[in-house]
């Protein structure tokens, strides 16, 4: 999956769940990135605005659920997506990864 | 800078932030070099640091928001000068015009803004204009006051026509007018005030001291006159929240003489609600005002 595609799911799926937006500041993602992932939502008819705030279209419920790979619905409904602030890049077989302790969400 | 957290920001928040931006043709990275970083950012790490209803507060006050930047300045005037009837300009010998500064900023020497429209005013507006063809000829511009009091003591049937590019309260203004009143009239001048911007209680405080004034934009204010809020009560003891919790100067709580304005020029104006310019909170510590006047 792209990670700009995964930073819009995170988007529809945060906007579905009327979520903050701290889970994409904490990919790393700055103001000015969120604006164009919005950008991005609002030109492509994925979200739309009620009364109460704005909530996604049919065609943004299709996307946040649909396989990015095969197009299809998936099956957990686009509800679990990768933790992509914990990707790091491919390591050697002999290389040590210590995680940073601060940003890791497991309690030592 | 504080790195971001937007925990207390709702997503809905900042979607429509980013509409409020489209609306008003702001860009994400539009500068305001006194603050720091970009608009968008600015503004939404100032809804960082405020409650739910505060957010919503601060985002429908900037629905009614009104920025101008410099590219502005000429059609503004253009469009506050066509208010005063041709008829009236064409009966002076002279019109000279004058930048709006108080007399404690005269002693100190402090720029204001009004000296920057005497340029645009004279060779941009009335030397453009057909409008002004029978009058150009008369326009100058006096940088300096006391001028009027020197090489000029000896006009009669001018017009002295004082130029800012915002009126909040007005104070300022009678200020500048007292000033000239007690210090360089002559018995034949006539006087006018036009501004780009000004706040209608500013105009209102003038009309009561017998001053014509004109402006460009006529603005009401921002939660006591507004049309969006449906609860101007509950609105103004948010917004004072904000403010108390926010800043201690409270010469400054709903803007300078609580004029409520919802405005910033090339320079914001004290009139304008603290939460968008001042970018020193309590204690000294720094605010994330979208629109800073001071570093």
């Amino acid at each position: 999956m792209k990670i700009a595609d995964s930073h819009l799911r995170l988007l529809l799926r945060l906007i579905a769940g009327r979520g903050s937006i701290e889970p994409l500041l904490k990919r790393g993602l700055t103001y000015a990135q969120v604006w164009n992932l919005i950008g991005e939502a609002l030109d492509g008819k994925l979200i739309i605005k009620v009364d109460q705030g704005y909530v996604l279209t049919a065609l943004g419920t299709k996307r946040m659920r649909s396989d990015p790979e095969t197009g299809k619905s998936r099956s957990d409904g686009g509800w679990i997506l990768p933790e992509e602030e914990s990707r790091i890049e491919k390591k050697a077989s002999e290389d040590v990864y210590l995680p940073h302790l601060r940003k890791s969400s497991f309690k030592i | 800078m504080k790195s971001s957290n937007g925990k207390k920001l709702p997503t809905d928040s900042v979607v429509r932030l980013y509409e409020i931006f489209h609306s008003k043709n702001w860009h994400s990275n539009d500068e305001f070099p006194s603050s720091g970083g970009k608009l968008f950012e600015r503004f939404c790490r100032l809804l960082e640091r405020l409650e739910v209803d505060e957010q919503d507060l601060i985002l429908t006050l900037t629905e009614d928001f009104l920025k101008y930047w410099e590219l502005h300045y000429p059609i503004l005037m253009e469009k506050a000068l066509a208010r005063v009837p041709i008829a009236y300009l064409q009966k002076f010998r002279k019109i000279y015009l004058l930048p709006i500064v108080a007399s404690k900023d005269l002693e100190i020497g402090s720029g204001k803004s009004g000296h920057h429209l005497l340029y645009s005013t004279e060779h941009i507006v009335f030397a453009r204009n057909d409008r002004y063809a029978t009058i150009r000829n008369k326009v100058a511009q006096i940088a300096n006051i006391e001028a009027l009091g020197e090489s000029l003591s000896g006009r009669a049937d001018c017009l002295i026509m004082f130029l800012d590019d915002f009126i909040g309260t007005g104070k300022t203004t009678i200020d500048c007018l007292f000033d000239y009143w007690t210090k360089y009239r002559v018995s034949t001048d006539e006087v006018v005030v036009v501004a780009l911007v000004a706040q209608r209680q500013g105009l209102v405080c003038l009309d009561r001291h017998y001053f014509k004034a004109y402006a460009g934009m006529v603005r009401k204010r921002g939660i006591s006159d507004s049309q969006r809020l449906p609860d101007i009560e509950k609105a103004l003891s948010i917004m004072d929240r904000i403010e108390k919790r926010a800043f201690s100067s409270r010469k400054y709580y709903r803007g300078f003489g609580q004029c409520e304005a919802l405005v910033s020029m090339i320079r914001t104006p004290n009139d304008t609600f603290p939460v968008y310019w001042m970018t020193r909170g309590r204690h000294g510590q720094p605010w994330p005002a979208p629109f800073g006047r001071y570093m």
